[in-house]
């Protein structure tokens, strides 16, 4: 990655071309980028439940319709319904009509002088008030129409227009415009007319969407520009990040275009999500770029520590971004899926643009000081750093109380989340169309279905009447049950048959089987098809009703199989299906995406938190900052009472995607910092200083940038912004508060570290030091440490100084003396190669005694006490085996002292008389 | 229900197994009552099959095999539908194409039974009356069905004929309201529902809106057992929550202006197909 960005940063003219080119391309696709709203996209498309659905509707058919919503004191006035059998004709003409339902069609079985007759209600006009009551009273008998066509007061019908099924030549807009322009005329003549159905529904969406993308796009944009020209003060620093964001929201929906994904409800959010979320590593990359200049670096230096110190960084961090996004397919639900992928690619194209754009322009304007008095990185910004530092550690109790304190509150609200997933959700209360299918809801049985299917496998079971006074018996529990106004089923067809052929009242079900099949004779299959299958071996309960609360719909069919389960003839299998059953098997299904996102996600990022640093246990500490923003972000949703549904299903996975970014950039310095710093407290300020701009200019920006969404005219869309910029803020306060506290108290090693040509110096895994220990606690030991190189006669150490150290030659040669040795006082030691030095002092806890000189040029493994006393915290088998081998060492070390002390002297005399030497 | 069903079958072996194929078919016959249409001026009509529509003929798809199907036209090719019939193609198919058998075959010997003679009747002593508001008192009740509404065959309606009380529900107990037979009992506008009770000075009956009953569909005129005077064939609707909705056939005659009705002597309904009567396990001539 590092070479990357340097070979992008060499050849910026060529990069360019290359980015303006494939976006020229991506640009001459977007013509066939097409909006597509289905509400089954709001549905698990590849579940056993849809493949259930899909059989039945094989079964049974399905019928897309719209429905012309009438009412009125006198609904059948002549006049009125003179003008209505006009509109329905002209309804009738139009070419995406197959057919027309009302009381103009729907056949009255009765008999006439005994004789069947399937005339519609309304063959003729009533001529009086009376007539066209009784006829009212009538149709209200009829199952198929009370609830379904006309409401149970009398006041208010509906007509059913069924449009033809299979590839439409005509769009939403195009369909709704010509049923309003046929019905016009009717508006004179009833209080309320109005059409509406899911055409209805899907063309005000994608208008809105249509809307939002020029309003939204602009306002995303303007937000992010705004919070970096605050924080950054650099013209280059603030366009370029919406530059590459630009570029790579072109070549997203080029690609869309070309892989024909269409935008939706969600995916539309896509392109303003990627000028939010695509601006961080440019942030990042640009901040390091400017420290590197304040620091005196030429453009060409300053773009080169740029890649070095940054290129595996923001490879991570995209990388955990990116799985963040592609995490929100697994709910399984299409349009979540679409979203997944969608934004994962934008996402990439976004990483490749910045990491090629980005150098390549800095190459170009790295020079350029547009206002050139950015004060970020000024001496002042770096005390403020360590105030902070030295602030948060005073503080730490306080801060560990908060957070508990926080995620304990949060947690409180978990248990009020409440699940909506409904299409009509999206579109807000203040909508005309939710306002129109609400009234329709209302005074009708609704437009919310779903189908009991009962089976046996036996030809003709549905011919016989104790298999249809099970569908009764179902039918009867549903409309006992306050969930709906409207079952029926083929019982119905024969009840009403039965009962014009026995010139009842009341529709009255056949007593017998023989009458079951002398009815059919005159009913026709074609005309129950709906109801039950060719062969009579399956039938339906075609449910009609107005729950849209998904918990209540969850008990409604929940005590809907309950029933079934107990009651149900043991011939006979059921199954409860249809559009309402698929929309809770989405809701399960994002309940369980959700949590897989998540969980997969904090797996990923221990995973790779693990791997980076070597340590599983790093891997767990960088989870604390990022759980927190879940649970605080879940705490709103149950305090605030916002539901779960499609758009803040999507919000904790993105949230968490980008927020463990700082967490990451923060290590990664730190980590960086402490190789060239020996101390860890120093590692951290400069890790503070460094990383506070880049993360609060993100974090702020992307908190103004999700809050946009709080403009959008879909509920799911706005609280998905509100609770993406709770989320981000709370990683805010936790990158700033909770991670400098969680890392200081390790040293940080890298695996890139454990790989580092230092580590493979055989030398270290000869020393004695090391006896004994494996090879990776070898160099997980060595690589918490620094290396120096000393010119020849320069000190190691001097007597008198403190003693935080212990030193391995690598290479070279250090002698270690006492002050100011002689010939006569020749006591001195050299260290070469895999030996250590400078443990007596350090173990003592006291001053150096002796001086430490390179005798020639000598690399030294430098060991600090913080260094040692973290890795006898978080690894004791490792110290363990060290400080055995310490022992030993300055134990052999003592013996080869004392015998030195213990060589005779000349001419010094013993006890016995005589000399040492000759002792 | 099954109770109902074994009344029923209990009941009608007194009528003539092709008569209740007549019957059966009636129920698709579509002559709008009252039809007092001369013998020379007959052309029933057929409802169609499924769509329920009065036809003159039509169409219809028939299992003659496993796997085979016809096309036929009714009436014009009856002949070679009940020869198939009486091969057994009936068998075949769903319930619902079996009923359609039975339908076609119906169709076709209703046909077969207005048209059996071709002479000209030279007395006519029915189209006259007014079958629509017929009085019990003149149509023949056959009082022994009456007493016989369980398990054994009516005994006084003629082999081959349905009898009103067939159609009616079992009579209940004895009530002070029970009007006397031949005073207001009788049919009202083509429609009664109500009871037959038998009382030792006569029938009684019980006009009950909610009782079963039956609607008069339509009135034929022709002479059906070629005796020279013209007959009345009268379809009758069974009404009720168990009862078949197959129209049932009641052949009427007389020979006098004056006298009450009665079922026409000599008249021989047309044979039951073999295999109808062959498929009856208890030899009642209805399929089982």
């Amino acid at each position: 990655m590092t070479r990357l960005l340097a070979f992008c940063a060499a050849r910026p003219w060529p990069v360019w071309v290359v980015v303006v080119a494939l976006s020229v391309l991506a640009a001459a696709q977007l013509d066939d980028l097409r909006i597509h709203i289905s509400s089954e996209e709001l549905l698990v498309m590849d579940g056993p439940e849809h493949r259930d659905f899909e059989r039945i509707v094989e079964t049974f058919g399905d019928e897309q319709s719209i429905v012309l919503f009438l009412s009125d004191e006198r609904l059948l006035a002549k006049p009125k319904l003179a003008a209505l059998r006009d509109a329905i004709g002209a309804i009738e003409q139009l070419p995406f009509v197959a057919r027309v339902q009302s009381l103009f069609s729907v056949p009255r079985l009765r008999t006439v002088d005994g004789f069947l007759s399937k005339e519609p209600y309304l063959a003729e006009l009533p001529e009086s008030e009376h007539a066209a009551a009784e006829l009212l009273a009538e149709a209200l008998k009829n199952p198929f129409l009370k609830h379904t066509l006309l409401s149970a007061d009398g006041r208010a019908m509906v007509i059913a227009i069924g449009l033809k099924s299979g590839p439409q030549k005509f769009d939403d807009e195009t369909i709704t415009a010509k049923v309003d322009a046929a019905a016009s005329g009717l508006s004179g003549h009833y209080e309320s007319v109005f059409s509406i159905g899911f055409p209805y529904v899907r063309s005000e969406i994608a208008q809105r969407i249509r809307a939002e993308q020029s309003e939204l796009f602009p306002l995303a944009a303007a937000a992010l520009v705004l919070v970096l020209l605050f924080l950054l003060r650099q013209l280059v620093d603030v366009l370029l990040p919406v530059v590459t964001a630009v570029i790579s929201i072109l070549w997203t929906l080029g690609a869309m275009a070309a892989a024909e994904i269409p935008l939706n409800v969600i995916t539309s959010i896509a392109p303003i999500l990627l000028i939010i979320v695509g601006s961080t590593e440019d942030i990042h990359l640009l901040s390091e770029f400017r420290q590197a200049r304040h620091d005196g670096l030429s453009g060409p230096d300053a773009l080169r520590r740029m890649a070095k110190k940054m290129g595996r960084t923001v490879f991570l961090t995209f990388v955990t971004t990116f799985v963040g996004f592609l995490s929100i397919g697994l709910s399984g639900i299409e349009v979540l899926w679409q979203f997944g992928v969608v934004s994962a690619i934008g996402l990439l194209f976004n990483f490749l643009v910045t990491i090629s754009v980005i150098p390549a322009t800095l190459s170009l304007t790295g020079a350029w000081q547009l206002d050139g008095r950015t004060s970020l990185f000024s001496a002042n910004s770096c005390a403020l750093a360590q105030s902070y530092w030295a602030w948060l550690r005073r503080h730490r109790q306080s801060v560990v109380y908060t957070v508990v304190a926080l995620t304990f509150v949060a947690a409180l609200g978990l248990p009020k989340i409440q699940v909506r997933h409904n299409v009509l959700e999206s579109l807000g209360e203040v909508s005309q169309v939710r306002g129109r299918l609400d009234e329709l809801n209302q005074r009708f049985a609704g437009l919310e279905t779903l189908s009991v299917v009962l089976y046996s496998g036996i030809q003709d079971t549905f011919l016989k009447v104790r298999y249809l006074e099970e569908l009764l018996k179902i039918q009867e529990f549903v409309e006992g049950q306050d969930y709906s106004a409207s079952a029926t089923s083929f019982a119905n067809h024969l009840s009403l048959l039965n009962a014009a052929f026995d010139e009842l009242d009341e529709p009255s079900m056949p007593a017998s089987d023989a009458i079951v099949s002398e009815l059919m004779l005159f009913l026709g299959f074609d005309h129950v098809r709906e109801y039950v299958s060719r062969d009579f071996s399956q039938a339906r309960i075609l449910v009609r009703h107005n729950v849209t609360d998904t918990a209540r719909l969850h008990r409604f069919v929940a005590d809907l199989r309950a029933f079934i389960r107990d009651n149900l003839d043991a011939g006979l299998d059921a199954r409860v299906t249809g559009d309402s059953v698929l929309t809770l098997s989405a809701t399960r299904a994002m309940m369980e995406g959700q949590l897989q996102s998540i969980g997969l996600l904090l797996a990923i990022i221990v995973f790779i938190v693990s791997i980076l640093f070597a340590d599983l246990r790093v891997g767990i500490i960088a989870l604390v900052p990022n759980v927190l923003p879940i649970v605080v972000m879940f705490g709103v949703m149950g305090y605030a009472d916002i539901p779960l549904n499609v758009g803040t299903a999507m919000a904790a996975a993105v949230a968490i995607g980008i927020a463990v970014d700082d967490t990451m950039h923060f290590m990664l310095r730190y980590n960086q910092e402490l190789k060239s710093s020996k101390s860890q407290t120093r590692a951290m300020h400069t890790a503070i200083h460094s990383e506070a701009v880049p993360v609060l200019s993100t974090s702020l920006a992307l908190m103004a940038g999700f809050l946009v969404f709080l403009q959008s005219d879909f509920q799911p869309i706005a609280q998905f912004g509100l609770l993406s910029a709770v989320a981000i803020g709370t990683a805010l306060f936790a990158d700033l508060m909770v991670t400098p506290l969680v890392v200081s108290s390790l040293r940080l090693i890298t695996l890139w570290d454990l790989l580092s040509p230092t580590v493979r110096e055989r030398v270290l895994l000869s020393s004695r030091l090391f006896k004994g220990m494996r090879s990776w606690q070898v160099r997980r030991f060595v690589a918490s440490s620094t290396t120096t190189t000393l010119a020849p006669g320069e000190y190691v150490f001097r007597a008198g100084d403190a003693s935080n150290e212990l030193y391995m030659v690598i290479s070279g040669e250090i002698e270690v003396r006492f002050p100011g040795h002689t010939r006569e006082n020749p006591i001195r030691e050299n260290f070469g190669a895999g030996e250590v030095f400078g443990e007596v002092a350090l173990l003592a806890a006291d001053s150096r005694r002796t001086d430490a000189v390179a005798v020639g040029t000598t690399r030294v493994l430098v060991l600090s006490r913080e260094a040692m006393e973290n890795t006898t915290r978080y690894h004791p088998g490792i110290t363990a085996n060290l400080f055995h081998n310490l022992s030993v060492d300055i134990s052999r070390r003592m013996i080869g002292v004392v015998s030195k002390l213990r060589r005779p002297m000349p001419g010094r005399r013993g006890d016995d008389g005589r000399d040492d030497e000759s002792r | 229900m099954m109770g109902a069903m074994t009344r029923a079958d209990n009941r009608m072996p007194s009528v003539h197994p092709g008569l209740r194929l007549c019957l059966l078919g009636l129920f698709s016959l579509g002559c709008a009552w009252p039809s007092a249409s001369a013998a020379e001026h007959l052309q029933p009509n057929f409802a169609q099959p499924f769509t329920g529509n009065r036809v003159e003929s039509y169409e219809v798809t028939l299992p003659i095999g496993r796997t085979d199907n016809a096309v036929f036209s009714v009436p014009g090719r009856c002949i070679e539908v009940e020869s198939l019939y009486l091969s057994g193609a009936g068998q075949w198919g769903s319930q619902l194409e079996r009923h359609l058998w039975l339908k076609v075959i119906n169709d076709c010997e209703y046909h077969r039974v207005l048209f059996r003679y071709a002479s000209h009747p030279r007395h006519d002593f029915v189209s006259g009356y007014d079958f629509g508001n017929a009085r019990f008192e003149d149509l023949p009740l056959w009082p022994e069905c009456l007493q016989s509404m369980n398990d054994a065959p009516c005994g006084g309606a003629p082999p081959g004929f349905v009898s009103i009380p067939d159609m009616l529900g079992p009579p209940p107990a004895p009530r002070s309201d029970e009007t006397d037979l031949g005073r207001d009992c009788q049919i009202r506008d083509g429609v009664f529902r109500g009871h037959l009770v038998p009382m030792p000075g006569g029938i009684k009956c019980v006009p009950d809106k909610r009782a079963p009953g039956f609607r008069l569909l339509s009135v034929d005129f022709a002479d059906i057992n070629g005796d020279g005077y013209l007959d009345a064939v009268l379809r009758l609707l069974p009404l009720g929550l168990r009862l078949t909705r197959t129209p049932v056939l009641l052949p009427l005659t007389r020979k006098t202006g004056t006298e009450s009705f009665s079922a026409p002597k000599a008249f021989v309904p047309p044979p039951l197909p073999r295999s109808l009567s062959e498929n009856s396990d208890r030899r009642e001539g209805k399929v089982d």
